[in-house]
């Protein structure tokens, strides 16, 4: 995972998994902002692209910035192209969080995604699928909510939870204090793909932790 | 029973307005490497057993060996994801040719067909048979399997389930939604329950 690390006071160590994170800290994950045309994310969050999509028109629709994306409904876009103009806008509305946020002075979280703190994210925490499954979802862990659960954390930073009928998946894209309480919170990127279907979903939510060991809630969703 | 021509016809439409058509190795955005109509290709040894060819002069020359399909499936996995079809395209070497877009397209329809009249069944508790709704209906349930799959479908969808059931398509429109496609895509369903519903009226 490339880290834009803007704020660090103490050193600290991404490879150390398990371990809790150094604060005080704030970075953005720019690597998993596909079409991302800037380093790092500007003070206003209106993050530069360079990023195409075809346009329901037939013609090619050039993304420069996160106010253009913003500003472009979705009719706009070709249908089969929904998914990837969502998520651009939800990396723009991240970028745009993450610009209102300040470097958080104490962390519960753990230097990067582990398979022991993926288990312990709210069951909810996947992009809503309709349904009512996100209610249904509510108050439990993902490890007591799924029946079956194998979580792996890649290479890259990234987390899959392969579930009995679903791969969900969690990116880190940004870790700072969102809320102003001075303890770091994570906004992941939770995207649901149903096995043998051709469905799927992304979302972002805001984890917090407000002690050691203690219940990881979603503090924001969009 | 076989599926209705005009279902056929109607579902592979959809299909690829909402999936995309490419004759070339993409990513989708959730990560999966995909060609054709959404068809997933799941590993470097189902790259293998596709129609690939080389591309000569943009169109399909000599076939593509079993390693040159396995490598371009490498080439392919190993890029970022969250882009449009067209930007993998720089990336690729081998094509589908036309027609066998189209029959990878009508197998997957043919399968998630079968799944269809495994589960809607009198037998099940559903108003009738798949074979024997209306076609409306059959669209729309087309459409939802593609994308929720079976669990989703029934299990994850319960009240959804329940109106089918029911054979309260106006309460089946309600219930439809996906807030993960697009508001065109739902509209599609709603609307072919809300007609189902007006023919049910009628007779």
């Amino acid at each position: 995972m490339r880290l834009v690390v803007l704020a660090i006071g103490a050193a600290f160590s991404l490879c150390a998994a398990s371990a809790l994170a150094a604060p005080p800290q704030r970075s953005f994950n720019t690597a998993a902002f596909a079409g991302l045309a800037s380093p790092d994310i500007p003070p206003d969050g209106n993050a530069l692209l360079a990023y195409d999509l075809d346009g329901a028109n037939g013609q090619v629709i050039h993304f420069t910035s996160c106010r253009q994306a913003a500003e472009t409904r979705q009719e706009a876009v070709r249908t089969d192209q929904f998914p990837l103009w969502k998520l651009l806008t939800l990396n723009c509305v991240a970028a745009s969080k993450y610009a209102a946020s300040r470097a958080a002075q104490r962390s519960y979280f753990p230097a990067g995604l582990t398979r022991q703190v993926v288990a312990a994210f709210p069951a909810d925490s996947v992009p809503d699928i309709g349904g009512g499954e996100l209610q249904r979802r509510a108050g439990r862990t993902l490890e007591r909510y799924e029946q079956r659960l194998r979580i792996t954390v890649n290479r890259d930073g990234t987390a899959q939870a392969r579930t009995a009928d679903a791969d969900l998946g969690y990116t880190l894209i940004a870790r700072a204090d969102f809320d102003g309480d001075g303890l770091e919170d994570w906004l992941l990127r939770s995207e649901w793909s149903p096995r043998g279907a051709r469905g799927s979903g992304a979302d972002l939510v805001l984890l917090s932790r407000k002690k050691s060991r203690g219940r990881i809630v979603i503090a924001w969703r969009p | 029973m076989a599926l209705a021509t005009e279902v056929k016809a109607a579902v592979a439409a959809k299909l690829e307005e909402y999936e995309g058509w490419a004759n070339h190795l993409y990513v989708d955005s959730t990560g999966n490497v995909t060609v054709g109509v959404g068809y997933l290709v799941a590993s470097q040894a189902v790259a293998a057993k596709l129609p690939l060819f080389k591309v000569v002069k943009d169109a399909p020359g000599d076939a593509a060996t079993a390693k040159e399909k396995e490598a371009e499936f490498a080439t392919v996995a190993a890029l970022q994801k969250g882009y449009r079809a067209a930007w993998y395209k720089t990336h690729t070497t081998l094509v589908m040719k036309d027609a066998d877009v189209t029959k990878l397209r009508d197998e997957h329809i043919t399968e998630f067909y079968g799944h269809l009249v495994r589960i809607y069944t009198k037998a099940n508790g559903y108003p009738a048979d798949f074979d024997d709704l209306s076609t409306k209906v059959q669209q729309a349930l087309f459409d939802l399997i593609f994308n929720l799959g079976q669990t989703g479908i029934t299990a994850k969808f319960k009240n959804f389930d329940a109106a089918v059931k029911a054979g309260d398509w106006k309460k089946a429109a309600t219930e439809s939604n996906r807030p993960q496609v697009a508001a065109a895509r739902n509209d599609y369903v709603k609307t072919l329950f809300l007609g189902a519903a007006d023919e049910a009226v009628k007779k």
